[in-house]
């Protein structure tokens, strides 16, 4: 694993595209995912998701539905259509800034 | 498979590091998920897991005190929780509060003094009246965590009963209306800058503050109702 603070600008866009490959996905899904998809190397905490989660709710960005599995509750996270426009948005600009990084990295090469 | 008596035992784990109910839900399934994986990934015991998973949020779920004003042990994940509430309502009453805010400037500029004062009343009143009208029809649900003093059902509850704060506010506003309306009226009409400017902003923050605690209460209102099932269950 490396540098965490290099992921912390962009978890909220991390989310969204994670959230954009399921119909429908839960918290520990998303870590997993996350871990899985870049073979262990970024790991997003409990601390850091669950927070951004909510408030992309509050701002209309995901909607939330509450599911019994294995006789608990559980809460699946969806994007909302604005929430669709906006992760097409992010992802755009991301592909834009990973770009720039690698102009701007392998310059001198 | 995590039977009833271990979830609840993450429940009282979980309440022991005083996090809210309607936060608890989630992080408990995240944590029995965990558990399960270790049990069946790992071959673990569900304690053996249940310290791996503990361990892992030990950094987000331990209170302590950090020396803020309410001298209230909060985890991490509260207290980043707070913060990410606070700025996503504010920031949404500052922006719905200029919808009001421009009406009335606008509207001194075409309405005589006489009924503007009436327009300026009624506009603020509305404000007002919506958040206490929300809270007294309510009232029995806004008193649960009062009921609860052990738990703390959402973050929201903090906020919800802000309008009663700011009522004296607003009598204070009703009883110096007319100074307030030539405030705005200077404004439009580009005239008196000083101390109109400063009222005006006032008046403003006073409407962001009744909006902030608006969408708090509709905020509470919505979360309490999978909050209730786990009060019967557990309280």
């Amino acid at each position: 694993m490396f540098n965490k603070s290099l992921f912390k600008g962009t978890l909220q866009s991390i989310i969204l595209q994670l959230l954009a490959t399921e119909v429908k996905m839960y918290g520990y899904q998303l870590t997993k995912k996350a871990k899985e998809l870049t073979n262990g190397q970024l790991v997003i905490t409990e601390g850091a998701l669950y927070p951004i989660l909510h408030q992309l709710e509050i701002d209309g960005i995901v909607q939330s539905e509450i599911q019994t599995v294995n006789g608990r509750e559980r809460k699946y996270y969806l994007l909302t259509e604005n929430g669709k426009l906006k992760q097409q948005v992010s992802h755009q600009e991301m592909l834009h800034y990973i770009f720039n990084l690698k102009t701007i990295f392998n310059h001198d090469k | 498979m995590i039977n009833d008596e271990q979830l609840n035992q993450i429940t009282q784990y979980l309440l022991g590091c005083k996090i809210p109910i309607d936060m608890l839900l989630e992080v408990r399934d995240h944590i029995a998920t965990q558990i399960t994986v270790g049990q069946v990934d790992e071959n673990l015991t569900f304690d053996q897991a249940f310290q791996n998973a503990k361990n892992s949020w030990q950094r987000d779920l331990r209170p302590y005190w950090n020396g803020s004003w309410d001298l209230e042990d909060k985890n991490n994940m509260v207290r980043s929780f707070t913060r990410s509430l606070i700025v996503a309502q504010l920031k949404k009453a500052a922006l719905f509060g200029l919808i009001p805010m421009l009406l009335l400037l606008v509207l001194a500029t075409v309405v005589p003094l006489p009924i503007y004062e009436y327009i300026v009343l009624s506009v603020l009143s509305l404000i007002v009246v919506s958040s206490l009208y929300l809270l007294i029809r309510h009232w029995k649900t806004f008193q649960l965590p009062r009921k609860y003093p052990n738990l703390i059902l959402t973050l929201h509850q903090n906020y919800a009963i802000l309008p009663l704060a700011s009522a004296y506010w607003f009598f204070k506003m009703l009883t110096e209306y007319q100074t307030v309306t030539q405030s705005f009226y200077s404004i439009s009409q580009f005239t008196q800058w000083m101390p109109s400017v400063f009222i005006v902003i006032l008046v403003y923050v006073f409407v962001v503050v009744c909006l902030f605690s608006y969408y708090s209460q509709k905020e509470y209102l919505k979360r309490i109702i999978g909050i209730k099932p786990f009060l019967e269950q557990y309280a």
